[in-house]
């Protein structure tokens, strides 16, 4: 069990399925799953969203535009919502973050949903993503102060960074899994607040590396690692601004 | 503005910025004859989107204003994230001289707020409303099918004078 915040930053957590390309697919799935779905999810919304692409051919550099579609059901409030599209299926809980017990049950039912509607032939990619806006009532901020995952900078370099990125890959389950974990700034509206986004990945590194009836399972081994990580990665100043409930 | 204090050879710091850094980007980068070298791809986290197309607007030189509120309306009207995308686009079509401008407009008298997308010139003809309403007609009917409003305008001002935007 990990520890409680009454401020906490999650903005977006998503947990994402992506199908292996075997699997059959389409343009009924969508309405079939949201049969399944409805009472929890009863707002239906489309987005049409945009792929680019740049190739380098023998005739040169080529752009390429897709168009793919996805469909959205969304709760009442809007804050949480399951997107469809092919062989993808996403769960999303925007802020405030419905804590994992709340959010687990319709990741649950959302999977189930697709799985009594098609034939999974396998995953391709599962993903726990949470995305941390941490305000930081202050400017400049010594990272150190706030993260235990920050830039090292020696003393011969300047240490008045005006931008940075600190990103990382850490393997889990020989392999099988990994988990990207960045840290960047974002923008602030206050001149007296610092904004960063600290966002951990943990996905699926082989495909069919879990096996379809374990996906739920995987998930939830995929949330304690995530919650060590965001552990790993801040400091007591940073759980006292999100205010750790004991 | 943001003071800038005294800092130690063992204390890196960093200063907000009050701009999208390139840093939002997600680029996945390869390289090699008839190979991908770049794709941006949507992700599974509308947030994430919200970034990529934000820096997106900004490397075409959109002026966004209220970043904030703009990415608390898109979060709440997810279809309005990729409307803007093409209604950029076709603005662009009709006005590639242009400037524009990507802000919120709040209702004085009703709890009412949406985004709108300025467009700015040098010189105005009299061409230039059938030339907006044609850019206009690109993206509407997608609006009729998503929550949330994006409402194409001019305020006819130079985009050349000091604090236009």
């Amino acid at each position: 069990m990990g520890r409680k915040y009454a401020n906490p930053p999650v903005v977006e957590a998503v947990c994402e399925f992506r199908l292996t390309p075997d699997t059959p697919w389409d343009m009924t799935i969508p309405g079939l799953v949201y049969e399944k779905l409805r009472d929890e999810f009863p707002q239906r919304e489309q987005r049409l969203l945009q792929e680019v692409e740049l190739t380098q051919g023998p005739e040169g550099l080529q752009q390429q535009i897709r168009t793919s579609e996805r469909i959205l059901f969304l709760v009442e409030n809007r804050k949480t919502f399951v997107q469809i599209g092919p062989r993808l299926l996403a769960i999303n809980a925007l802020k405030p973050y419905p804590t994992w017990a709340g959010f687990k049950p319709k990741i649950e039912r959302a999977f189930e949903a697709l799985n009594r509607t098609v034939e999974i032939r396998g995953l391709e990619r599962i993903g726990l993503r949470y995305i941390n806006r941490i305000e930081i009532p202050s400017s400049p901020v010594r990272l150190e102060n706030y993260f235990q995952f920050y830039v090292f900078l020696g003393p011969r370099l300047p240490q008045d960074m005006a931008d940075f990125i600190v990103g990382g890959e850490f393997a889990y389950a020989n392999g099988r899994d990994r988990c990207r974990v960045q840290l960047k700034p974002a923008p602030s509206s206050s001149p007296e607040c610092a904004v960063l986004v600290l966002d951990i990945d943990y996905f699926l590194a082989q495909e069919k590396g879990v096996e379809v009836r374990a996906a739920i399972d995987w998930v939830e081994e995929a949330h304690d690692k995530v919650e060590e990580v965001f552990e790993g990665c801040i400091t007591d100043s940073l759980r006292n601004l999100f205010q750790e409930v004991r | 503005m943001i003071t800038t204090s005294a800092v130690t050879a063992s204390s890196p710091t960093w200063r907000a910025s009050f701009v999208f850094p390139f840093l939002l980007k997600e680029p996945w980068l390869e390289t090699g004859p008839g190979r991908l070298i770049f794709s941006a791809t949507p992700t599974g986290s509308l947030i994430a989107d919200i970034f990529r197309i934000l820096e997106q607007l900004k490397d075409e030189a959109v002026f966004v204003r209220d970043a904030q509120e703009l990415q608390e309306y898109l979060l709440r009207f997810p279809g309005i994230v990729d409307v803007l995308v093409d209604a950029v686009r076709a603005v662009k079509e009709h006005f590639p001289e242009a400037k524009l401008l990507l802000g919120v407009y709040r209702d004085p008298e009703i709890e009412d707020r949406y985004p709108f997308l300025c467009v700015r010139l040098k010189k105005y003809d009299e061409n230039f409303m059938e030339c907006l309403e044609a850019a206009e007609a690109e993206f509407i009917g997608r609006l009729t099918d998503t929550e949330g409003w994006l409402q194409l305008t001019t305020d006819f001002k130079d985009p050349e004078m000091e604090n236009a935007f």
